[in-house]
């Protein structure tokens, strides 16, 4: 298969896997129900109600937040120029978790300030350490980027842990979401979210063409002409923008940022305009997976996404590390 | 070079140089005088003469208060900040980077998900006496699976901490997982354990921590002179006759060990492990034993004061002091990380 076979073939597996989503659950329902829920929808009709709300809901969420975060991943990787780059490992994610809590927690914020709002605010100072950090390479390794991204997640997380033991109250009502989740939201209060999440994936296709060049590195990008730091402002704004969202919807869900731009660089080559746009694919079918196992492995109950996530995605991770140290050995 | 003057017994001879053996004593100083001040405020205050009072007539009210209720608090305390310190510092050391600790090196997310699963499951049956047997399990196993991992006809540093990192995700997902589908009240106690506290502390906890630690300790002066020469490049080490490989893994088992033991008395106390030793670098330059007294000294203030400022601060509230360790800690890191990148 060449490239854009390959690439159809990802969006096709895609789509098999929302339909399953919407299939999937305690109660399983026939593709003939679906067609029923969303063509001749009745109001009384459970089945139809089932669908067009919770599941219809979940799985836009996971497509939009597999997506969101996997191309927030991707370009993280080829700005720092650190294969182990993403939203979650160098703390972007947990920043943005720690303002949602502040705000959560603290009465006087969430009297004026909406929380979705803290996500972006917690992500973009984050996002601005991480890109401080990074941008000096000179004195920074990629392993100091790396170490300083899991110091600055792990203190974000110790923060939050701090704000929720104060308020015992607010740790029932974020737990779940803090594990990371896309069940009981509706599309009626997330649709902004969705909003800025797809624009962030808009505005990333804008800078394909510069991405590729950057990848070569940043002195030959220069040299034909990139406006360097104008272009690592914008690709920080974008991560911003997806990691914001996707946390602000979902909560923390790891890993995929990180691995599944390896997965598509692997198998849709190094051409940006192919494998990110692939990366989108393969993190929303990954995401739609982990859902779906999440709901099913512990039926009636469930497994937060987030933890679903970790469990495939530390192995890959591992192996990954694995494979460079026989590469290089 | 700092001045160094030369100790001279019969035929014994030393080089030494008294600066940072001065800033040691100064750390340790500035420790004591915290200890002291912990002792004497909280909830009823005493004044110098009401507190020595105390301590010479143990039955009196005051007493009470000080011998049996706060000090063993204050010796859990200094004894978990400063074995977290000492581990971080010796983690440092044998990673040859300022930035790896307990946290990052997953044994703090190891021993965590290791004591939220026994709080969750086994706590109703078997009392909380297990739990710091659990938590030292849990930190030992995630170390040894990450030496496993990492190795490839021997480890590298870069291996150990980057199988580190993905570990403690790992741990992080099973820890939310367990506290998520486990019942509100289990949840709200891990969650204590997990921010780190030392309230409650009795003496049978400060006793068994103490010999823990001064077992350790022992090792530790044993093993100092190969912990001073973990930065050296692996080559260069060996030519000058280290058994590399046995002594990284020998190092890393006692920081963990110091590591585990001080989480399973103390709880998750995080930053403790990354902040102290890196203060203590600022102070004192040079590596060696001051250093690393100096870095213990000041986790053990670090700990005591976030103590002391947890069940002061917003009384009738008693917050555990891991509160407080993060509050002081993630501004001083960040400024450190930036003026380090500049």
């Amino acid at each position: 298969m060449n490239t854009p076979q390959r690439l159809f073939a990802l969006v096709v597996v895609l789509i098999g896997c929302a339909v399953v989503s919407l299939m999937a659950g305690v109660h399983w329902m026939s593709p003939a129900d679906i067609g029923h829920a969303f063509w001749m929808p009745s109001a009384t009709n459970v089945d139809d109600l089932v669908i067009r709300t919770t599941r219809l809901s979940r799985t836009v969420l996971a497509i939009v937040v597999g997506a969101s975060l996997a191309v927030a991943g991707g370009i993280l990787q080829t700005l720092t120029h650190n294969p182990l780059a993403s939203p979650g490992i160098l703390g972007i994610n947990a920043g943005a978790l720690f303002a949602v809590v502040l705000i959560a927690t603290t009465d006087v914020l969430a009297a004026h300030l909406n929380p979705y709002a803290g996500a972006f605010a917690g992500a973009a100072i984050a996002a601005a350490i991480v890109w401080w950090l990074a941008m000096r390479r000179q004195t920074a390794t990629p392993l100091h980027l790396i170490l300083a991204g899991a110091a600055l997640a792990a203190l974000f997380g110790a923060m939050s842990q701090a704000l929720l033991v104060i308020d015992q109250q607010g740790l029932d009502t974020v737990l779940f979401w803090l594990a990371g989740s896309v069940s009981g939201r509706s599309l009626d209060t997330v649709w902004p979210l969705i909003g800025i999440a797809v624009l962030g994936l808009l505005l990333s296709a804008a800078l394909l063409r510069d991405l590729n060049l950057l990848a070569a590195g940043d002195t030959i990008a220069a040299a034909v002409g990139i406006r360097l730091p104008r272009l690592q402002a914008m690709a920080i704004a974008v991560i911003v923008l997806l990691a914001g969202a996707s946390v602000a919807m979902a909560g923390n869900i790891v890993f995929i940022g990180l691995i599944v731009p390896h997965i598509a660089r692997r198998l849709l080559g190094v051409d940006h305009r192919r494998w990110l746009p692939g990366a989108a694919v393969i993190g929303a079918t990954l995401a739609l997976i982990a859902d779906i196992v999440a709901r099913l492995l512990i039926a009636p109950g469930e497994v937060p996404i987030g933890v679903m996530t970790a469990l495939i995605g530390a192995p890959v991770f591992i192996a990954l590390i694995r494979r460079q140290a026989t590469a290089h050995a | 070079m700092p001045e160094s003057r030369a100790l001279r017994l019969g035929r014994w001879s030393r080089r030494f140089s008294p600066s940072p053996w001065r800033n040691a004593l100064g750390t340790l100083l500035l420790c004591s005088l915290a200890g002291i001040g912990a002792l004497m405020l909280g909830a009823i205050p005493l004044s110098p003469p009401a507190f020595l009072h105390a301590l010479v007539q143990p039955d009196s009210h005051a007493g009470l208060i000080v011998l049996q209720l706060r000090a063993p608090r204050v010796l859990l305390a200094l004894l978990c900040g400063g074995a977290l310190a000492v581990s971080g510092w010796l983690f440092q050391q044998v990673m040859r980077n300022a930035l790896a600790s307990p946290d990052t090196l997953g044994v703090t997310a190891g021993a965590s998900a290791a004591a939220v699963a026994y709080l969750s499951y086994l706590a109703a049956d078997w009392g909380m006496s297990g739990l710091p047997i659990a938590a030292m399990a849990g930190a030992l196993a995630v170390i040894a699976v990450v030496y496993r991992l990492a190795w490839h006809r021997g480890t590298t540093p870069l291996r150990l901490i980057l199988m580190g990192i993905g570990m403690a995700a790992l741990c992080g997902a099973i820890t939310t997982f367990i506290l998520v589908s486990s019942p509100l009240s289990t949840t709200l106690s891990a969650y204590v354990w997990l921010t780190g506290s030392v309230y409650g502390a009795n003496w049978t906890e400060v006793g068994q921590l103490a010999l823990c630690c001064t077992g350790l300790a022992l090792v530790l002066v044993a093993l100092l002179r190969h912990a001073l020469l973990a930065p050296l490049d692996d080559g260069l080490a060996t030519g000058l006759g280290v058994k590399v490989q046995r002594t990284r893994a020998l190092l890393t088992l006692v920081a963990s060990l110091m590591a585990g033991v001080a989480i399973a008395w103390g709880g998750a106390m995080a930053f403790v492990g990354l902040v102290a030793p890196h203060i203590a670098r600022q102070i004192t330059p040079s590596p060696g034993a001051a250093q690393l007294i100096t870095s213990a000294a000041l986790g053990a203030t670090l700990v005591i004061l976030s103590d002391l400022l947890g069940r002061t601060l917003f009384t009738p509230l008693d917050l555990p002091a891991g509160i407080f360790v993060a509050a002081i800690g993630t501004p001083f890191f960040l400024t450190l990380l930036l003026r380090q990148a500049r």
